[in-house]
C-alpha cells in the first residue's frame, strides 16, 4: 500500500518534470517574450522586466532557477496580467472551477448512475430504448452544442435560469449540467452493461429464491458488483470535465481557471499556461490515484501495485 | 511437393461450393447489414460527403460574401432564387497568360535564390521573401476572380466545380434557407463550405493518429521485452498528462508569427500543423490495442508454421499479423473520427484551430454562441450548425458501434 503510493508520487515527479522541460524550452524558443508589444520598450524598462523574469541570465541557469522555483511551488509572474502571480491566478480560479467540476460530476454520476441501472432493471422496455437513445446523444454532442441548445431552451424560450455570470447557485446549475451530461451519458452506459452483468450471476439468483424484494436486491446485493466499473470510469471521467471546463466556461462567463486558460493560451501568456498546465497534470494524478484506492475499498480481491 | 497435397486435398474436398467459406469482411458486411440503424447511419454519412465534396457544384451563395446590410436576417424561404452570382469569365479566361508571364518571372528569381545560397544570410532572406511573394502574387491571380465573388482560396478542381455550376445554374443561387450571421454572410453556405474542414480534418487526423499508433504498437509488441517495457512506459507516462492542455499550448507557440512564417516556407500551414498535432494525441489507445493484439499473434501456430517455411520478418508481420490487426484497427478507426472531430469542433470553438477564411462548424458555432446577448438571441446561428455536427457526429457513433459488433462480438459493450 505504501509502496503504491510511493510509486504513484514518483511517477507523478518525473511526468511534472517532462511536462515542465518541455514547455519550458518551448517556450524559451518561442521569439518574443513578455515585452514583446509593438511599439519597442526603453532599454532601461527592458531590462527591469527581463530581470523579472530572469531573462537576462544563461538558458541553463534560468531553466535551474525555474525548476527550482516550480519545486517550492513559486510558478513565477504572469506574462500578461500586469501584477498578478500564476499562484495569485491559480488562487481565485481554482475554487470557482473545483465547484462547478464537482457539482458536474455529481450529477453526471447520479443521474447516470439511476438512468444506468433503471434501463438495466428494465431491459428491452420502451424506457430502457429511451434512455439509451438520449445517452448516445449525449455522447456524440459536444458540450457546446447541448449549451447552446440549452441556452436557446432555458433562457430565452422559458427563461428560468440567468445567460450567465458568476456568484448565484442559480448560475452553477445550467453550466453544470451541460459540462456534466455527456459523462451521466457515458456512465449510463457503463452502469446498464455492469448491472446486466451482475443481475445474471448466481448471487443475485440465490437472493431472489431466497425471497428478498426486488428492489433490495438491486441496491444492495448488485449495486456494489455494478459499481466498479463506473468507479473506474471516473479518472477518464475528470479528465474530461476539467477539458470541458475550457468551453463551458467560456460560454457562460465563469471566471474560472478554464477561461483563464484560454485566454492565456490566446494571447500567449506562456507562464500561466505552462503553470496551469502542471496544476491540471497534478489535479488529473490525484484523481486517478483516489479512483484506484476507491476501487480497492470497494473491490476487496483488487491489490495494489 | 507441398502444392501437390495441397492440391488433392483440394480435389478431394466434396462440393467445395457448396461449404465455401465466408470470408471475416464477408461475413461483418452481412452482420452490419442486418444492423438497419448503422445502414442508415452509413447511408446519411455517405450523403454527407458527397454534398461536402460537390458543395462547389451546387447553386449556393459564396461563403465569404459579405453584405452588412442584411445583417442577421432570418431564414427565409422565399423567394427561393437569388440572382446575384455573376462569376467574371473573361477575367478567369485572361488569367493563364498572366500566371506564364509571373511564371517566367518566377523561374529567373528561383535561379537568383539558388546562387544566394552560398552567399551572405542578408541576401539569402531578401530573395527568399521576393520569391515568395512572386509565388503570393500567382495565386492572388488565379483566386482572384473566385475570392471577389467571397470564395475561400479554392484547388484546382474546385475552380472547375465553380465554373461549371455558372454554367449550369447560371447567376442563380439559394436564398439564406438558414439565416445571415453578423456580415451577412449565407449561413447555408457556410454549412456546406464548414463541412468540407471539419469532414477533412477528421479524417485527416485520424489516418495520422492510425500510422502512428499502428507502427509503435506493432513494433513494441513484435520486439518484446525491454524496448516494449519502455515504449510502453512512455505511453503510460503520455496517459496522464492532460493532452489537451498541451495541445493548446503547442498550438499556440507553433502560431506564433514568425515561427508559423517559417514553417509556411516549408509548406506547412496551419491546418496541416493541426492535422499532426490532433493526430499525435490520438494514437496512445491504438498503440496499447495494437500491441496487445500483435503480442497474442506472434506466438500463434500460424506465424511459427510461417517461419518454419522461411516466411522473412517483414513478410510475417505484413502477410501474416497485418490482415489480423485489421478488424482491431477498423473499429477503433471508426470511433476514433468522431472523436477527432469532436476535438477539432472544440479546438475552433476556442478560437484555437480552423481561422477565418476557412470555416468548420465548430467556428460556426463558436460564432452563434458569441453573438448571444440578454436582448436578442440569433437562434439560426446556433441551431444549424449543432444540428450539422450532431447528426454527423451521432451517424458517426452508430456507424462505429455497428461496425464494432460486426467485425468482433467479443468487444461489444466493451
Amino acid at each position: 500500500m505504501i509502496g503504491f503510493m510511493f510509486r504513484r508520487l514518483l511517477w507523478m515527479a518525473v511526468t511534472l518534470w517532462v511536462v515542465f522541460t518541455i514547455s519550458f524550452f518551448l517556450m524559451r524558443s518561442v521569439p518574443g517574450g513578455p515585452f514583446d508589444r509593438e511599439r519597442a520598450l526603453e532599454p532601461e524598462i527592458k531590462k527591469n522586466i527581463e530581470k523579472r523574469y530572469n531573462l537576462d541570465k544563461p538558458l541553463v541557469q534560468q531553466y535551474f532557477i525555474e525548476l527550482g522555483n516550480v519545486c517550492r511551488g513559486d510558478l513565477g509572474y504572469s506574462f500578461r496580467l500586469g501584477d498578478y502571480t500564476v499562484n495569485q491566478v491559480i488562487a481565485e480560479g481554482l475554487p470557482i472551477s473545483v465547484a462547478l467540476g464537482v457539482l458536474a460530476l455529481i450529477f453526471a454520476t447520479t443521474f447516470g448512475l439511476v438512468a444506468g441501472v433503471t434501463s438495466a432493471v428494465f431491459r428491452g422496455s420502451w424506457g430502457d430504448v429511451t434512455l439509451m437513445l438520449i445517452a448516445t446523444l449525449g455522447i456524440a454532442l459536444p458540450n457546446f452544442v447541448i449549451a447552446g441548445i440549452c441556452i436557446i431552451l432555458f433562457v430565452f424560450l422559458i427563461p428560468i435560469f440567468p445567460a450567465a455570470g458568476w456568484g448565484d447557485f442559480d448560475q452553477l446549475l445550467l453550466p453544470a449540467f451541460c459540462l456534466g451530461a455527456p459523462y451521466a451519458a457515458y456512465v449510463a452506459r457503463i452502469a446498464r452493461t455492469s448491472m446486466l452483468d451482475v443481475l445474471s450471476q448466481d448471487h443475485i439468483r440465490t437472493a431472489r429464491a431466497k425471497g428478498v424484494g426486488p428492489v433490495r436486491v438491486v441496491i444492495v446485493h448488485a449495486l456494489r458488483g455494478a459499481l466498479l466499473p463506473v468507479v473506474s470510469f471516473l479518472g477518464p471521467a475528470v479528465a474530461g470535465i476539467l477539458t470541458g471546463s475550457l468551453v463551458v466556461e467560456q460560454i457562460f462567463a465563469i471566471p474560472g481557471l478554464g477561461s483563464h486558460f484560454v485566454q492565456a493560451a490566446l494571447q500567449r501568456d506562456y507562464t500561466l499556461a505552462m503553470g496551469l498546465v502542471l496544476l491540471y497534470t497534478v489535479l488529473l494524478y490525484v484523481m486517478n490515484w483516489i479512483v484506484d484506492l476507491s476501487y480497492a475499498v470497494l473491490d476487496p480481491r483488487v491489490e495494489l501495485s | 511437393m507441398l502444392s501437390d497435397v495441397v492440391k488433392s486435398i483440394e480435389a478431394s474436398a466434396p462440393s467445395r461450393h457448396a461449404t465455401k467459406g465466408m470470408s471475416l469482411s464477408q461475413d461483418a458486411w452481412r452482420r452490419l447489414r442486418k444492423n438497419r440503424v448503422a445502414m442508415l447511419s452509413l447511408a446519411v454519412l455517405v450523403l454527407i460527403c458527397l454534398l461536402a465534396f460537390l458543395t462547389p457544384l451546387l447553386p449556393l451563395q459564396a461563403p465569404d460574401f459579405a453584405q452588412t446590410e442584411l445583417q442577421y436576417s432570418e431564414p427565409l424561404l422565399s423567394p427561393f432564387w437569388l440572382h446575384t452570382f455573376k462569376l467574371d469569365e473573361q477575367r478567369i479566361a485572361r488569367t493563364p497568360e498572366l500566371v506564364a508571364k509571373l511564371q517566367g518571372e518566377l523561374g529567373t528569381l528561383e535561379k537568383d535564390f539558388a546562387a544566394a545560397r552560398e552567399k551572405s544570410d542578408e541576401e539569402y532572406h531578401a530573395t527568399r521573401d521576393a520569391l515568395r511573394r512572386r509565388e503570393a502574387e500567382i495565386q492572388d491571380t488565379i483566386q482572384a476572380p473566385y475570392r471577389k465573388l467571397g470564395f475561400p482560396n479554392l484547388g484546382g478542381l474546385s475552380r472547375w466545380m465553380v465554373r461549371t455550376r455558372a454554367a449550369l445554374f447560371g447567376e442563380r443561387s439559394i436564398n439564406s434557407l438558414c439565416g445571415r450571421d453578423v456580415l451577412g454572410r449565407d449561413t447555408l453556405s457556410r454549412l456546406f463550405w464548414g463541412a468540407r474542414i471539419s469532414l477533412l480534418v477528421g479524417l485527416v487526423a485520424t489516418i495520422v493518429s492510425l500510422v502512428i499508433g499502428v507502427t509503435y504498437g506493432a513494433v513494441s509488441g513484435y520486439c518484446g521485452g525491454w524496448i516494449d517495457d519502455a515504449m510502453m512506459r512512455f505511453v503510460d507516462v503520455l496517459y496522464s498528462v492532460p493532452f489537451i492542455f498541451v495541445v493548446i499550448f503547442l498550438l499556440t507557440i507553433l502560431g506564433e508569427e514568425r515561427i508559423a512564417d517559417e514553417l509556411a516556407y516549408w509548406g506547412i500551414d496551419r491546418i496541416t500543423v493541426f492535422f499532426i498535432v490532433v493526430g499525435a494525441i490520438y494514437w496512445l489507445t491504438m498503440a496499447r490495442v495494437v500491441r496487445g493484439q500483435v503480442m497474442s499473434l506472434k506466438h500463434e501456430l500460424f506465424v511459427e508454421a510461417a517461419r518454419s517455411l522461411g516466411a522473412s520478418q517483414t513478410r510475417i508481420i505484413f502477410l501474416h499479423l497485418m490482415p489480423n490487426l485489421l478488424s482491431v484497427v477498423l473499429v477503433y478507426l471508426t470511433l476514433t473520427i468522431p472523436r477527432v472531430m469532436l476535438f477539432e469542433a472544440f479546438l475552433s470553438f476556442l478560437g484555437l484551430g480552423v481561422e477565418p477564411p476557412d470555416v468548420s462548424w465548430g467556428l460556426l458555432a463558436n460564432e452563434g454562441i458569441k453573438v448571444i446577448t440578454p436582448v436578442k438571441i440569433y437562434w439560426w446561428l446556433i441551431l444549424f450548425p449543432s444540428i450539422a455536427l450532431g447528426s454527423t457526429l451521432l451517424a458517426l457513433n452508430f456507424l462505429g458501434d455497428g461496425v464494432r459488433d460486426a467485425l468482433d462480438p467479443r468487444l461489444r459493450d466493451g
